[in-house]
């Protein structure tokens, strides 16, 4: 592919897991202008650690704290208490260029590719602003990294042309991921990127994560609600209720031993499970 | 779960609760016409939860709409005729069709709390279809809505009645417009992905009391969703409508021990499921065909697997056995 984005190799590979969580916290005030008076604890002491080329999924109903904690790792929101670790580094520490080299090793997929694209600029354009940003390679060079990067996620290069509007849904959360994984990041955070997609579209998408993870040999966080998805993407899951992680296991440990009262209960409720789906996978 | 045997299939003597025969809706619009739904039947049964389960753009609530007479402006019903207990709703009135919603079939939309009326309190919400349709009083119309709040299981319903929508959770809103749904005991509640917008442990509540509604009260239920594991935990009969049109329609179980046409088999290999393990979900190519230009043959030719020369051509929906019917030339052929 084109250019050689050396990625911007740490220093630091003491640490083993790419990120590390340590009793992260946060606490929102609610109440208004006129009233502060509540906090909700959305995370509360959570320690957790994604190794190196693993999926590890998050699984939560709403007010969770979920969305929240991927936010943490993504350094979108600071946390109340507690640190987060990028390979072995603490996220507070990075700021200016360095906060900047942080951003090409994480890059995040969110829910609806909608409202993550401008609407002004065309794919294409969307996709080459990060190498403009991170000043690499040539025009050309960007150019031809657009159109390489846009293939492997399965959209024909005139796409580079086309606005936002002009897209489906899963083909602009396709460009999702294919800006996401334009500057080569070690590790994708994705919170629930198939939610808003029609099931025959979504197949398609978690398909095209897990092989794009794999061939580019990245780490994920993969947040949803849905159970069935958390499955088919994770090699470890984390449940979490009300902002704590109540059960993290291997995902097949997970769905088939699991210890937590409230794991049992939200496999319990998943609709139509015991019913139909056993033949499922062999079905011709 | 499928104690109702009221298939019509198998007692072609009863009549149906609703009766949707041969029915199209058109959009007209700059870009031209468009037909979202093409002539499709659904019968649903007495005391029947029957699924109709599609994709986005697969005309499953504009189907739900014309029933109720409620289609937006721009579109219309183009051919067909709908009714409810043998009483046929199309070409009657607004005013006529007023006196009929609430009363004789009623709406649980996906989003309860914008269904609701914000400055409004619940209790009086719930208890309108009692005013308007029985002409009862404010006081015996909030009697009567604090009852339907307790037959739906809302906690301290006196209570609640005095609260408004934003003081509920999401799922005792959505409780709150089935009982205000179900007030008059209407023969039909069409019930249009109610439970999308709720947590799975919430869900898990609304579906087994829709299903307590249907073993108590007979009440039959027509309803909508994108969500296989729904039609199989809830729903006596399913129909699966793509790009307008019904491609199969069988007995819940059956179709999921047999499922035959190749769009409703992709859709099972696509979906995740938290119960096994799954090597590969299937990637179904493409998307759903614009009802702009939806094709001359077979409309999921376009992303099936099967495709050879015939599809060209519409198949049509041909009964395989016992009521399981498939729109698909796989099955034409061998059927003669």
């Amino acid at each position: 592919m084109g250019i050689a984005l050396a990625a911007g190799s740490s220093k630091k590979v003491m640490a083993e897991s790419v990120i590390h969580c340590e009793e992260l916290s946060k606490q929102f005030d609610t109440g208004n202008f006129w009233a502060r008076k509540d906090s909700v604890l959305a995370v509360a002491d959570v320690t957790l650690d994604v190794l190196p080329g693993e999926t590890l999924g998050i699984v939560g109903e709403s007010g969770s704290g979920k969305s929240t904690l991927l936010r943490m790792m993504l350094r979108l929101i600071r946390p109340t208490n507690g640190r987060v670790l990028f390979e072995g580094e603490d996220l507070r520490h990075f700021s200016g260029n360095r906060l900047r080299g942080l951003r090409r090793r994480m890059q995040p997929v969110f829910q609806d590719p909608k409202s993550s694209f401008n609407p002004r600029l065309s794919v294409g354009a969307s996709l080459s602003a990060p190498l403009e940003v991170h000043n690499i390679g040539t025009r050309k060079e960007q150019l031809s990294r657009v159109s390489d990067v846009l293939e492997l996620v399965g959209l024909d290069s005139q796409f580079s042309s086309r606005y936002p509007h002009q897209l489906s849904g899963g083909q602009l959360q396709r460009a999702a991921i294919a800006r996401a994984i334009m500057l080569r990041p070690a590790l994708i955070l994705a919170d629930e990127p198939t939610s808003a997609l029609d099931v025959s579209v979504q197949a398609q998408i978690l398909n095209l994560l897990k092989r794009t993870k794999s061939e580019l040999g990245l780490t994920c966080v993969f947040v949803s609600h849905n159970l069935g998805v958390i499955r088919y993407v994770s090699d470890r899951v984390a449940v979490m209720y009300r902002g704590r992680i109540v059960e993290i296991n291997t995902a097949h440990d997970i769905f088939t031993r699991p210890q937590h009262e409230y794991t049992r209960a939200l496999l319990a409720a998943v609709p139509g499970e015991t019913k139909t789906f056993t033949n499922v996978g062999t079905t011709k | 779960m499928n104690t109702s045997k009221s298939r019509l299939h198998n007692q072609p003597g009863q009549t149906p609760v609703l009766r949707i025969e041969d029915l199209s809706v058109e959009f007209s619009g700059a870009r031209g016409i468009a037909r979202v739904v093409d002539s499709i039947n659904i019968e649903v049964g007495p005391g029947e939860i029957v699924g109709l389960i599609g994709e986005s753009g697969s005309g499953k609530t504009m189907t739900a709409l014309s029933v109720l007479g409620l289609l937006p402006k721009q579109a219309k019903v183009a051919t067909g005729k709908i009714s409810l207990g043998g009483e046929v709703l199309t070409g009657k009135s607004e005013r006529e069709m007023r006196r009929i919603r609430g009363d004789r079939v009623a709406l649980v939309p996906q989003d309860a709390l914008r269904a609701l009326n914000p400055v409004r309190r619940v209790g009086s919400q719930v208890g309108e279809p009692f005013e308007l349709h029985r002409g009862l009083g404010r006081n015996e119309a909030r009697i009567k809505a604090i009852a339907s709040m307790e037959s739906v299981h809302l906690p301290q319903p006196e209570e609640r009645a005095n609260e408004y929508p934003h003081q509920f959770s999401g799922g005792m809103q959505q409780r709150a417009m089935i009982a205000m749904g179900l007030a008059l005991e209407p023969q039909l509640l069409i019930a249009d992905e109610p439970t999308t917008a709720l947590d799975v442990t919430v869900q898990a509540r609304v579906l087994s009391l829709l299903r307590e509604i249907r073993d108590h009260q007979g009440t039959s239920i027509l309803f909508i969703t994108h969500d296989l594991g729904i039609i199989a935990e809830l729903c006596d009969w399913v129909y699966v409508i793509y790009a307008g049109a019904i491609l199969e329609q069988a007995e819940v179980k059956q179709l999921f021990a047999d499922p035959r046409h190749p769009y409703t088999k992709a859709l099972l290999r696509a979906t995740p499921t938290a119960r096994t393990v799954q090597e590969d979900l299937l990637s179904i190519p493409g998307q759903i065909p614009s009802p702009f230009q939806l094709p001359e043959g077979c409309r999921f030719a376009d992303r099936c697997e099967h495709r050879f020369k015939q599809c060209d051509l519409a198949p049509l929906l041909v009964e395989t056995d016992d009521g399981h019917s498939t729109r698909c030339w796989l099955f034409e052929e061998s059927n003669g």
